[in-house]
């Protein structure tokens, strides 16, 4: 992307997700410095920021985060009050308020996933003219989000097994598509149509 | 084809990047001509999510689906046809989207029918469509695809979806009309332009198919399931056309096409269909079967053998067994004729009217006269002669009655001089039997003539003294007739036969459409003479005016309208204006006014004062007491007063003023007459500016009401529009505003939106106003808009709603422009959009030649308002001009404006804008 048209997205993210657009700002400074050790994992890093954090900037909302911590704790507790024995897995607990316990837990945790791919889909909705936003039209735009999410979440830390690089064009890949599916919703139209006529004429050559 | 590239999952990712925005997708797509695509797209969940059907509050949307549109147009392409088909055979299976299901289907006609079949179950599984769409055209050609391609039995259950009936409404209704689901436009589209290729292909199970929806139909027409009566000779007279597209007659239609097509194209299967048609019974599909059987008399006699000797039919003798009776009575063996021949002396079971038999009988051996031994033949000749062709068209088959007829057309009445007419009116003699010619027919094709020939028949007028009242009374009609169009009539004749009639006693008879009582006749003797005295080229003159004025005293005493009528027919069944022209008493009150409207030229000459009600005493005495309740209590003479208001005022403002309060009586238990007379005098006046003085206190009356006249769809009475209409006239002329105000200031919001496009209408309609009336009008539209502006946001929309009303005044011209503009920049800012947006759009491009700067952002407006997202195509070329002149601009930001305008519309769907960047010029 050009540097006009960054500018222009980044005008658009700080009018509408300010938090957000200081996300963006580190991704572009860092895909602005030159090659240090470790770049393409901050830069992915930022980048999984950024695509987490801008839906709920710009609906104005907060996940229900997973803490996992509060989680485990509150097993912890329905467990012992069970009176069950102390290793794990020895025992299959049977109590209703258990087994209820694990069931909203795990129902909350899918809901939680569904809700990132909705709060996505809301996000692009919400920028889309009323009226011409049938939200099973963005279902690949949703998808490209999320698996751009995805693969910064992958990228953004040493798992510490093994030894990884990122190839540092990867990482501009996603970078450039993320601002591009931002950047269509509300560029001028007709030069998104130039951008298209010219993947259109290589594709129908 | 040249080799086309496959594209990189780089290049779908991309493209998929910029495609957020639906237009975006339609651009793209619509565009995208490498079938090589639709695999990736297919694994990046691009034809995984139909969009679906949006409900809204009392509408339904379905969205278009643009990457559907792609994988439509690579159907055609062989190298993609199986791919394509990979990715419909995935799509979900509860699409209630008709735009998508449109497509899909549009798909599998592209595909070849091997494949296509493989879609089949997948659209029979779909929910009944309930919006009108192309569906079922294309599903059309999805059967005749299958059909003729290998795979009828497909094909043959997509026609049982198209043919199936529409769940009918439980109606305790003695006769129900069935539809197709599909809608009866679209049915005749099917049945006519693609079954022929089901039948081609499975004749025996595409006319059974037929014959089971006919039989359906029939049997949802009725609430009794029982009965075989299936009344065809009714909706179906003639087998062989109907001028009715209803379900019965679309599936007759249909049915009669497939047996000749069965017949014509497989003979060898015509049995095999015949004999499935006999599994109904109504008989209609009897009817078929005889028309059938006369077509095939030469290929297959033995239908004919068969048929004929039923002595039922025989004596019913429907149009379809008389054709078959003339084609097939030579095939008959001889005894079968012979007992054919004996059947002709009269019917098994005696005629309700014996005096019918010789018609029976004609219209029986017509059809086998070449057939006939001598005395037969003589017997025929004789029949011939006594009974008119006409009386045996349609032999004892009970018709539709469509309405009185004529035993003589208006050539052969023409053909008679007119001094001869009456004689042979008179010597017609009524034939017995129903549906036989009659006097009301004859008396209409009478007042036909009569019209065209004013003059001739007005100068016979006394011979047509003494004929039954039904032709006299249409002779007065077509009198009238010609008076109204602009003919002169010899009035003296005229007069003497309406003085004949006034003599005449009622005779009390009520038969048919005769006159009971000579009280019709009376009515159009007013009528007549409120058409002549009003009209100077009806010739009546001024040495008529005793004997004329001798019939009108005579009418205006009328008893009808008696209370008792007005009961039965008025309230909500005729408003009084209505009853009063469609009653003696009330037609003779116009001809009285008319009377003394035409008294008064005469009576003029050589006189220096005006000639007033004072010198037609005999005039005012008749107003006067039909404006005395107890003598009149009739609405519909009320009415009168109204109608002619401005007229009578003219004639004597004196007596009128006077008469006002009787008129508009203020006593609310009175106010049905103030009703009656105000409706009337609102709607058929316009405004009358010397009367508004007199009339002004009805004038508040009728806004203090006018809410009362706005019903709950918001539509405007006639009363309250026309109330309207006056006050914004008023307006303009300089009178009444503070009326004008009133309105604004308290009627419901549909009059006060009306009353403000009504300012632009007539500004619209109008030469150029005076500086002060464009100044009333522009203080009205001030006021509105400051108005709007104070009101706080949560209720302002409800405020500024009526603001779109300014629309026509914007268009209107009447306004300075730098004025025009600033308050439409007003009303913008409050967010309500012009109405007449395409007569706004007109009058932005007159305005930009000074002023474009402030016309683009009202242009803009428009185009963002624009919901619905059509209407710029009413206003395209406006639009090109604007824009255009604003990218020439030479202020930049003009040319921004304008540039961003573009986008906008590309934005919208409207693509070819985008010239207009490229340096193209509207």
């Amino acid at each position: 992307m050009s540097p006009a048209a960054r500018s222009v997205l980044l005008n658009f993210l700080s009018e509408t997700a300010p938090g957000a657009a200081q996300a963006y700002q580190a991704a572009l400074s860092i895909a602005g410095f030159t090659d240090f050790p470790g770049r393409a994992q901050f830069l992915a890093h930022a980048l999984r920021d950024f695509a987490n954090r801008l839906p709920d900037a710009v609906l104005g909302e907060q996940t229900s985060r997973q803490d996992a911590v509060k989680i485990l704790n509150e097993l912890k507790k329905a467990w012992s009050a069970q009176n069950a024995p102390p290793r794990l897995g020895a025992v299959t607990p049977s109590s209703n308020s258990f087994d209820a316990l694990l069931g909203s837990i795990l129902t909350s945790w899918g809901t939680g996933q569904g809700t990132k791919r909705d709060l996505v889909e809301r996000m692009f909705r919400a920028w889309l003219p009323a009226g011409h936003n049938s939200p099973e039209l963005l279902a690949p735009i949703v998808e490209s989000w999320m698996q751009i999410a995805r693969w910064a979440q992958s990228q953004a830390h040493f798992d510490g097994t093994a030894a990884r690089s990122t190839p540092w064009s990867d990482c501009e890949e996603r970078l450039s598509l993320l601002e591009g599916l931002l950047s269509s919703t509300h560029a001028a139209f007709f030069e998104v149509a130039q951008e298209l006529d010219a993947i259109l004429e290589d594709a129908n050559a | 084809m040249p080799s086309l590239k496959t594209p990189t999952p780089d290049a779908v990712e991309r493209a998929t990047a910029r495609l957020v925005r639906p237009q975006q997708q339609r651009y793209f797509f619509e565009r995208l001509n490498n079938p090589l695509w639709i695999g990736p797209l297919r694994e990046r969940k691009w034809f995984s999510r139909p969009p679906q059907t949006v409900q809204g509050a009392d509408s339904e949307f379905h969205p278009q689906w643009p990457a559907l549109h792609y994988l439509r147009r690579m159907a055609s392409l062989p190298e993609a046809q199986e791919a394509v088909l990979a990715v419909i055979l995935e799509l979900p299976k509860d699409i209630t989207n008709v735009t998508v299901q449109e497509s899909v289907v549009a798909i599998a006609v592209a595909l070849p029918p091997e494949m296509a079949v493989q879609a089949v179950p997948q659209i029979l599984a779909w929910p009944p469509p309930r919006t009108a769409s192309l569906l079922p055209k294309t599903l059309g050609e999805l059967l005749a695809r299958l059909a003729s391609g290998g795979q009828a039995k497909p094909g043959l259950k997509i026609a049982e979806l198209l043919l199936r009936l529409a769940e009918a409404p439980a109606e305790e209704r003695a006769w129900r009309r069935p539809k197709p689901r599909i809608g009866e436009w679209h049915l005749r589209l099917v049945l006519e332009e693609r079954y022929p290729s089901l039948v081609r292909a499975l004749p025996a199970e595409s006319v059974r198919l037929l014959r089971t929806s006919l039989e359906s139909a029939l049997q949802a027409t009725s609430v009794r399931q029982d009965t075989l009566e299936d009344y065809s000779t009714v909706w179906r007279p003639q087998i062989e056309s109907s001028r009715h597209e209803d379900t019965l007659n679309l599936l007759t239609t249909a049915l009669l096409a497939a047996l000749r097509q069965v017949a014509r194209e497989r003979p060898d299967r015509i049995e095999v269909v015949l004999a499935d048609l006999r599994h109904s019974k109504q008989s209609i599909f009897r009817r078929l079967e005889l028309t059938l059987a006369a077509d095939l008399v030469g290929s297959h006699p033995t239908l004919a053998v068969a048929l004929l000797p039923d002595r039922q039919a025989f004596d019913r003798c429907l149009p379809e067994y008389a054709t078959l009776l003339g084609a097939g009575f030579g095939v008959l063996p001889p005894e079968g004729q012979a007992r054919i021949l004996e059947w002709t002396a009269g019917p098994e079971r005696p005629l309700r009217h014996p005096e019918a038999l010789p018609a029976w009988r004609r219209a029986r051996l017509e059809p086998i006269a070449g057939h006939l031994g001598a005395g037969l033949a003589a017997e025929l000749d004789e029949l011939r002669r006594n009974v008119p062709d006409a009386w045996i068209g349609e032999p004892a088959a009970p018709t539709v009655w469509v309405g009185p007829t004529s035993p003589l057309g208006p050539h052969e009445l023409k053909s008679l001089p007119p001094e001869r007419v009456s004689e042979a009116l008179a010597s017609w003699v009524v034939p017995a039997g129903d549906r036989q010619p009659s006097p009301e027919g004859l008396g209409r094709v009478l007042a036909e003539v009569v019209e065209e020939a004013t003059d001739a028949y007005s100068a016979v007028a006394l011979t047509f003294r003494g004929l039954d009242p039904t032709y006299v009374r249409h002779f007065l009609a077509g009198l009238t007739r010609g008076v109204r169009a602009g003919r002169r009539l010899e009035w003296n004749g005229v007069v003497g036969l309406c003085e004949w009639v006034l003599e005449q006693p009622g005779n009390g008879r009520t038969v048919d459409d005769a006159d009971p009582h000579w009280g019709w006749t009376r009515t159009d003797i007013a009528r007549l003479l409120e058409s002549g005295l009003t009209r100077s080229s009806s010739g009546l003159g001024a040495s008529l005016a005793d004997r004329v004025w001798a019939l009108l005293a005579k009418l205006a005493e009328d008893p009808e309208p008696t209370t008792e009528y007005e009961a039965e027919f008025g309230g909500s069944n005729m408003d009084p204006g209505t009853l009063s022209i469609n009653t003696t008493r009330g037609e003779a009150l116009h001809a009285v006014i008319g009377f003394a409207l035409w008294r008064r030229q005469p009576l003029r000459e050589g006189r220096a004062e005006p000639v007033t009600l004072a010198d037609m005493p005999e005039v005012r005495d008749v107003l006067d007491r039909h404006l005395d309740p107890a003598i009149d209590p009739s609405l519909a003479i009320r009415s009168v007063y109204g109608r002619w208001l401005p007229w009578l005022f003219d004639l004597d403002p004196a007596w009128l003023e006077s008469r006002l309060p009787t008129i508009f009586p203020t006593d609310p238990d009175a106010k049905h007459f103030w009703d009656a007379a105000w409706v009337e005098f609102v709607i058929r006046c316009g405004p009358y500016g010397k009367l508004l003085p007199l009339l002004e206190p009805s004038y508040v009356r009728a806004i203090q009401e006018v809410g009362r006249h706005v019903d709950e769809a918001s539509a405007l009475s006639e009363p309250a529009r026309h109330l309207v209409d006056h006050l914004v006239v008023y307006t303009r002329a300089g009178h009444g505003t503070h009326l004008l105000a009133q309105v604004l200031n308290s009627a419901p919001r549909p009059v006060r939106a009306y009353a403000l496009r009504f300012i632009g209408l007539v500004g619209e309609d109008s030469p150029r106003w005076d500086e002060d009336a464009v100044q009333r009008f522009a203080d009205i539209w001030e006021q509105r808009v400051a108005r709007a502006e104070s009101v706080d946001p949560p209720e302002r929309s409800e405020a500024a709603a009526e603001l779109a009303s300014f629309g026509w005044s914007f268009a209107s011209g009447q306004f300075d422009p730098e004025w025009t503009l600033r308050i439409a920049d007003r009303i913008v800012a409050l967010g309500v959009r012009l109405e007449a947006d395409h007569k706004v759009a007109r009058r932005l491009v007159v305005l930009a030649s000074a002023h474009l700067e402030r016309c683009l952002p009202i242009l803009g407006h428009l185009i963002r308002s624009d919901v619905e997202g059509w209407s710029l195509i009413g206003w395209d070329s406006e639009a090109r001009q604007l824009l255009s002149a604003g990218l020439a601009s030479e202020v930049a930001t003009v040319r921004e404006a304008a540039t961003e305008l573009i986008h906008e519309l590309g934005g919208r769907g409207f693509f070819d804008f985008g010239e207009l960047l490229k340096g193209g010029r509207a």
